[in-house]
């Protein structure tokens, strides 16, 4: 072993615990056979996650916030990729502003953002608060992320390949179609993934602009003013803690698979 | 500077390419012939890489147009010239195999699909490479690469090649085979080549013609040899080969040739070139190589220039030494064969030059 690697170890070890052992409390009490939140542990049980499947608002919260989520994602994904490609590929005038601008939700509170959109909403526009709001609401903040994960991939980008699909007689979108989405298809799915994840657990924004439909993140606050409705949280928490391991996962898997075989057909 | 050509392929009519105030190609008129293997030679910076663009379709010119065979490419894009382009980093799809990338050019062409496969497969047949139709780009060398994206611009058949640098990454021995392979095929298709390189070796190597590119404009079209016996100004003769240049003063033009009173060589009759008025200041020019060198004091010393080596440079089969001489500032480089006797002497030896009348080029500019 080389000198000092053994207290970076530890280090390591410590910093990781550090990072994961508040969520891993989560799973343990989910499994736990009371409602208090303490230990020493009761007994096994899975009567929490069957009770979740019989709460119909939590269901529908969820079925919400799935809902705003996949569409804030799909939505800001494309105009990532549409943004990015316009600020990396043509000397645009006024790009870097533009780019500047885009950030902007990045830093600004979103409680200002929040503030702000539901005035637009409800004072200048008259629209009525929804889900539709939320989930415009969610691409604006989702937009800066899809745009920072494709303006790295398409920075990183070959001009001459483009060129030479051009010259090998393909139309600007037969290009884009067969050379620029493919390479770009990791940083789409990273854009999408990010984007999902960001608007899922999002709660300020959809605290302003929920109308009568809640999302998942305003149920679970909404619910801890229950103590006895807490276990159904936990076992909630650990059911969205594994989802988000698996996306993880599926999304490395992705990337390391390749976009070679996924993209390449038979000519 | 024009040409007059039975039928060129290429027709470049006072083409300008302007960025800002930057005159990256400023008012090129030539004309490249069917067939023809031409070359755009000049340093990083002098318009020629903007010049193939322009020929390619992937930039416009400001001022003037360009015709290939014989139609205007005025607002014709990339996709609809009758131009394929070999790029510098060769471009080939990542996410492509070999067979795939080869086949790209083909994808939208009313072909069946085993005629497809079988351009696809002669093509890698031409380029040697047939038995790696199944790899991906990143798993192949460099030259193979390079190879490969030549078979992707000529399978679609075009009327011109581009070649942007095609060999400037490949290491000095790769090089030399993939010029010969190069040439063989060229003369195999029969297309019209135009290569855009720095490298005066590979352009003399390979071209039928070269135009001598400097601050976008050609300095000088011409064959290999012309270019390299007959320079038609300083520029032009610095940058191909190595040169000895003298200083020299015009003392009379006279119908045999042009009386000069020269630096170091003394008084001499060099044949005209250009317009020369007596009195007015002149350059001489002499390749090293024309230069013969005497470690002994011959018999006759008339017109030979008495000198001293001062520098010795082993080039493997050859040497190169400089010879300082009375009255003209800079050494004299003289090259020699190694297989001459006394080759590889001591520095400080007087030596004699001599050399062919004819081997001093007048250079008005």
């Amino acid at each position: 072993m080389r000198m000092g690697s053994r207290p970076l170890f530890v280090f390591a070890v410590l910093y990781v615990i550090f990072l994961y052992a508040p969520a891993m409390l989560l799973p343990l009490f989910s499994f736990n056979d009371a409602t208090m939140i303490a230990f020493p542990l009761n007994g096994f049980t899975l009567r929490w996650y069957e009770g979740l499947l019989g709460n119909a608002q939590l269901m529908a919260a969820f079925k919400n916030s799935l809902v705003v989520a996949l569409c804030a994602a799909a939505i800001s994904t494309c105009i990532g990729i549409c943004g990015a490609k316009a600020v990396t590929h043509r000397k645009l005038r006024g790009g870097k502003a533009a780019v500047g601008l885009i950030m902007l939700p990045l830093v600004v509170p979103s409680i200002v953002v929040g503030i702000s959109l539901l005035m637009l909403a409800r004072h200048v526009l008259d629209i009525e608060l929804s889900l539709w709001t939320v989930g415009i609401g969610h691409v604006l903040l989702c937009v800066p992320f899809s745009m920072l994960v494709m303006m790295s991939r398409l920075e990183g980008f070959d001009r001459s390949l483009e060129e030479a699909s051009l010259d090998l007689g393909q139309s600007r979108w037969g290009t884009f179609r067969r050379v620029t989405l493919p390479l770009a298809l990791p940083g789409i799915v990273a854009s999408f993934l990010l984007s999902f994840t960001v608007s899922l657990d999002e709660f300020v924004l959809a605290f302003f602009l929920a109308g009568n439909e809640t999302t998942l993140p305003i149920y679970i606050f909404s619910q801890l003013r229950f103590p006895s409705r807490l276990p159904d949280v936990l076992a909630l928490g650990s059911c969205i803690l594994l989802g988000s391991c698996l996306l993880v996962l599926f999304a490395e898997w992705l990337r390391r698979r390749g976009i070679q075989s996924a993209f390449s057909r038979g000519i | 500077m024009v040409l007059e050509l039975e039928r060129p392929m290429i027709s470049l009519r006072h083409v300008s390419r302007h960025y800002g105030p930057i005159r990256a190609v400023d008012d090129v008129t030539l004309d490249i012939a069917a067939g023809e293997f031409f070359s755009l030679l000049g340093p990083s910076g002098c318009g020629k890489t903007t010049l193939l663009r322009m020929l390619g379709g992937f930039d416009a010119p400001t001022f003037g147009e360009v015709f290939i065979d014989g139609k205007s490419m005025a607002g014709v894009p990339a996709n609809r010239r009758p131009t394929n382009m070999v790029f510098q980093n060769y471009a080939l799809f990542p996410h492509l195999s070999i067979r795939e990338n080869v086949g790209y050019g083909l994808l939208n062409r009313k072909m069946t699909k085993a005629a497809v496969a079988d351009r696809v497969a002669q093509a890698l047949e031409m380029i040697r490479l047939g038995h790696l139709a199944d790899r991906w780009p990143h798993q192949l060398s460099g030259g193979q690469r390079q190879r490969v994206a030549l078979a992707r611009a000529l399978v679609c058949e075009p009327k011109v090649l581009l070649l942007d640098e095609p060999l400037g990454a490949l290491d000095k021995k790769l090089r030399a085979e993939m010029q010969s392979e190069l040439r063989r095929i060229q003369r195999a298709v029969g297309i019209t080549f135009v290569l855009v390189t720095h490298d005066q070796e590979e352009a003399l190597t390979l071209s039928d013609r070269i135009a001598i590119m400097s601050a976008g404009r050609p300095l000088q079209i011409g064959d290999p040899r012309s270019l390299y016996e007959a320079p038609e100004n300083r520029a032009v003769a610095e940058f191909i080969g190595e040169m000895n240049f003298f200083r020299a003063e015009v003392q009379a033009v006279r119908p045999e040739g042009t009386s000069v009173r020269v630096d170091g060589l003394g008084d001499l009759t060099v044949a005209t070139r250009g317009t020369v008025a007596a009195g007015s200041a002149v350059t001489l020019a002499m390749r090293p190589e024309k230069i013969v060198l005497s470690w002994e004091r011959p018999p006759h010393t008339d017109g030979m220039i008495e000198g001293r080596v001062v520098s010795e440079t082993y080039l493997g089969d050859r040497c190169q030494y400089g010879v300082a001489v009375a009255n003209h500032a800079a050494p004299i480089r003289v090259v020699t064969q190694n297989n001459m006797p006394g080759a590889g002497r001591q520095q400080d030896r007087p030596v004699w030059l001599d050399y062919p009348r004819e081997a001093l080029l007048l250079l008005t500019m």
